[in-house]
């Protein structure tokens, strides 16, 4: 086994290989949206402004936060279930289960505020982007709230231990995911213009 | 008295909150390349923390470090040199 510079053991990517494989591939659709959303805005700089003007920003920073605090809560998870305390495990996963729905119940207020105030898929192409990507990374939020969920019921029943977590782990990874596709998303649609 | 410090996952999470707000701040002034690289910065920074303190890269294979750095840096620079190209 080679050894980290730390000390630490070198481990393989945690949780499953497989959801590792899934990841890079979401990570590369999403790379290539972003790329996408930033070469349309340089063919209409004004027009991407005007319209980013018209979200509400507050919104964005408060699931920002939500998320980043959520994808904390996992961890502390996954700290838990590695010292064999499954039921602490199972408690932090159901904070971050709490915060997603959050994070989708805010959403879907600005979904559909941003609807009355008619900002829609054939309005602008800023707004056809912004819908597309918060709505893509919406129902991976879904996704990734679903597997949250099956892990949280089978912690709570004593499903993992200190010694068998993958579950665990492989959950969390991708929900960490969701968590930084939308740090990216949050610069590229509310901060940067 | 002794001052112990926050787990590495801990102190991540703080400074994550703090970098955006802090780039929120900055979204908040006028636009303009400066205010898109400090974002970028500040941005790629938090993906890092992410990677390596939340999803637990930072003990993983160099490679795949190596991989995770390569894909935040590369979709920095495209989405910079888009907003460059404008």
């Amino acid at each position: 086994m080679s050894i980290a510079v730390s000390g630490e053991p070198m481990a393989e990517l945690p949780g499953d290989f497989a959801i590792w494989i899934f990841i890079f591939a979401e990570l590369l659709v999403f790379a290539v949206l972003f790329a996408a959303y930033a070469f349309a805005r340089s063919t209409d700089v004004v027009l991407f402004n005007t319209a980013q003007r018209a979200l509400n920003r507050g919104y964005g920073l408060i699931n920002t936060l939500l998320l980043l605090t959520s994808g904390y809560f996992v961890t502390r998870a996954c700290h838990a279930i590695k010292r064999g305390r499954a039921q602490v495990c199972a408690r932090w996963l159901s904070a971050a289960l709490g915060l997603g729905a959050g994070f989708l119940g805010l959403k879907l207020l600005e979904f559909h505020q941003d609807a009355q105030q008619g900002i829609t898929l054939s309005s602008n192409l800023f707004d056809m982007f912004y819908l597309c990507l918060t709505f893509f990374h919406f129902m991976h939020v879904v996704m990734g709230m679903a597997i949250l969920t099956v892990i949280t019921i089978k912690a709570y029943a004593g499903g993992y231990s200190a010694r068998e977590h993958t579950g665990v782990e492989t959950g969390a990874a991708y929900w960490h995911m969701v968590d930084l596709v939308w740090i990216i998303l949050f610069a590229l649609i509310y901060v940067i213009h | 008295m002794r001052l112990t410090l926050p787990a590495p996952h801990t102190a991540s999470w703080l400074a994550l909150l703090g970098l955006t707000l802090l780039s929120f701040k900055l979204g908040a002034r006028a636009g303009g390349q400066a205010l898109m690289l400090a974002v970028l910065a500040l941005t790629l920074f938090k993906g890092h923390l992410v990677v390596s303190h939340f999803m637990g890269l930072r003990h993983a294979r160099p490679a795949w470090r190596l991989l995770m750095s390569g894909y935040l840096l590369t979709v920095g620079a495209i989405v910079a040199a888009a907003y460059f190209s404008a």
